[in-house]
């Protein structure tokens, strides 16, 4: 346990091996990134975190309601950045084993 | 993880154990201990299983004795992506910066966009000072490792976890949106004037003053189900200008909350499902003033009592929580 030695007005290097290397393999199950459900889901046109009689799942974590709302926020402002979103979003599911509750609220499966 | 208010001396003991620690309290006491595995920040509001006080003479003190590794730093208004970067694999970030501060406004605007930043916890809140001495004291943040302090920095305390760990990082808020009118805001800030409400174009603080609204309760906005609040510092009808705690996001819709019957009722509801006092949390000061939280308790959250909250992102009126489980050996 040490201070890190990057304390305010010093250069911060963090160690090798600590920066998070993780990229999406070929084989993740996730929807495609050109699947229409996450374009309906930036848009507002998908809204998981409402319950109906039909559907009881609901998004549970914090993390993935604020990034999907602060992403809805970008496209709203700028539609042209929708293809980022996707990206972002899809890759925040692939690197997050805890949300993927969440994701099946979304997809429904 | 383990809670306590404690004095000076025990405080120097928990340091001198080799404790990994998130420290807060009043300035003259967080600058009297020695250095160590700590990042801290002043307040002199904490609640308590008894209920909130204030209290000059002790430090509240979270150990995270479920660490495997730490490290701390202060972080510069224009060094905030480091907050990802630093991080270790598993586990989670807390962070405390001075109330008024550059970074606290860089933050507030910036963090929400910082690459990964809902991969892994960040939990925190802004450091203040006593209600009687705003404008007098300065709300600071210290780096136990180095011994630095800082009036415009983000105290960092990056944490390591095993892997039978798990995090869980969540808000309690006790505001929902009333059934007034959506307002929207055509430029974001902490500062506005105008706005749109019901899409008519209209000067917010006017509207405020003319309609007599109670600016103690916040604006809330629906992200994707969780309430997320904007708190009102002050309405300036003559000038038309209304400043927030918390930046208004252009292309949200906020309504006026809707009035909360009994503070101390929805408290106990919210720690219903474990023990609050297991978890590390933190309330808001305007909580602590408008709920009426002196000497009466919060459902059993234990924490400082802070200028602002984080769970990942700044927010207002709002008690956030951490708390670390592991799961069962097979």
């Amino acid at each position: 346990m040490i201070g890190y030695q990057g304390s305010y007005g010093t250069r911060v290097e963090p160690p090798v091996g600590d920066r998070l290397d993780r990229t999406l393999r070929d084989d993740n199950p996730l929807l495609s990134v050109d699947h229409q459900l996450w374009v309906r889901l930036l848009t507002g046109e998908l809204n998981p975190e409402i319950k109906t009689l039909a559907t009881r799942l609901i998004m549970k974590t914090l993390a993935t309601r604020l990034i999907i709302t602060r992403l809805r926020i970008d496209v709203a402002n700028n539609p042209a950045v929708l293809p980022r979103a996707v990206q972002e979003l899809r890759r925040f599911f692939a690197d997050n084993k805890f949300a993927h509750r969440d994701l099946t609220a979304i997809t429904g499966f | 993880m383990k809670n306590a208010l404690l004095s000076v001396e025990d405080t120097v003991a928990l340091i001198a154990s080799r404790a990994i620690l998130f420290v807060s309290g009043p300035e003259r006491l967080l600058r009297s201990l020695p250095r160590g595995n700590w990042i801290g920040g002043t307040t002199s509001y904490f609640m308590t299983p008894d209920g909130g006080e204030s209290r000059e003479d002790r430090l509240f003190c979270t150990t995270f004795d479920d660490a495997v590794n730490a490290r701390m730093a202060i972080l510069p208004p224009d060094g905030l992506s480091g907050l990802t970067e630093h991080r270790f694999a598993h586990g989670f970030t807390c962070i405390v910066t001075p109330a008024f501060s550059t970074t606290l406004q860089r933050y507030a605007v910036d963090g929400p966009t910082l690459p990964g930043l809902y991969n892994q916890p960040v939990f925190g809140w802004v450091a203040g000072v006593h209600l009687d001495r705003v404008g007098q004291d300065v709300p600071m943040v210290f780096d136990g490792a180095t011994g630095m302090v800082s009036v415009d920095g983000l105290a960092a305390l990056w944490v390591a976890l095993p892997e039978s760990a798990e995090v869980d990082l969540d808000i309690v808020n006790l505001f929902v949106p009333g059934e007034g009118d959506h307002i929207t805001f055509p430029v974001g800030g902490f500062d506005v004037t105008d706005c749109l409400i019901g899409g008519v174009p209209t000067n917010l603080a006017r509207y405020i003053v003319e309609r007599g609204i109670d600016t103690t309760l916040p604006l809330v906005a629906d992200y994707a189900g969780a309430m997320i609040n904007v708190s009102f510092q002050t309405v300036d009808a003559e000038n038309g200008r209304v400043r927030f705690y918390a930046p208004v996001v252009p292309g949200t819709i906020y309504r006026l909350a809707r009035t909360v019957a009994d503070y101390g009722a929805a408290y106990a509801e919210a720690a219903r499902e474990g023990s609050a006092a297991d978890m590390l949390s933190c309330n808001c000061i305007l909580n602590y003033r408008y709920a009426g939280l002196e000497g009466r308790p919060a459902g059993g959250f234990v924490g400082p009592v802070t200028f602002g909250e984080f769970a990942y992102i700044l927010l207002n009126q709002t008690l956030s929580r951490l708390s670390v489980r592991h799961a069962l050996a097979a």
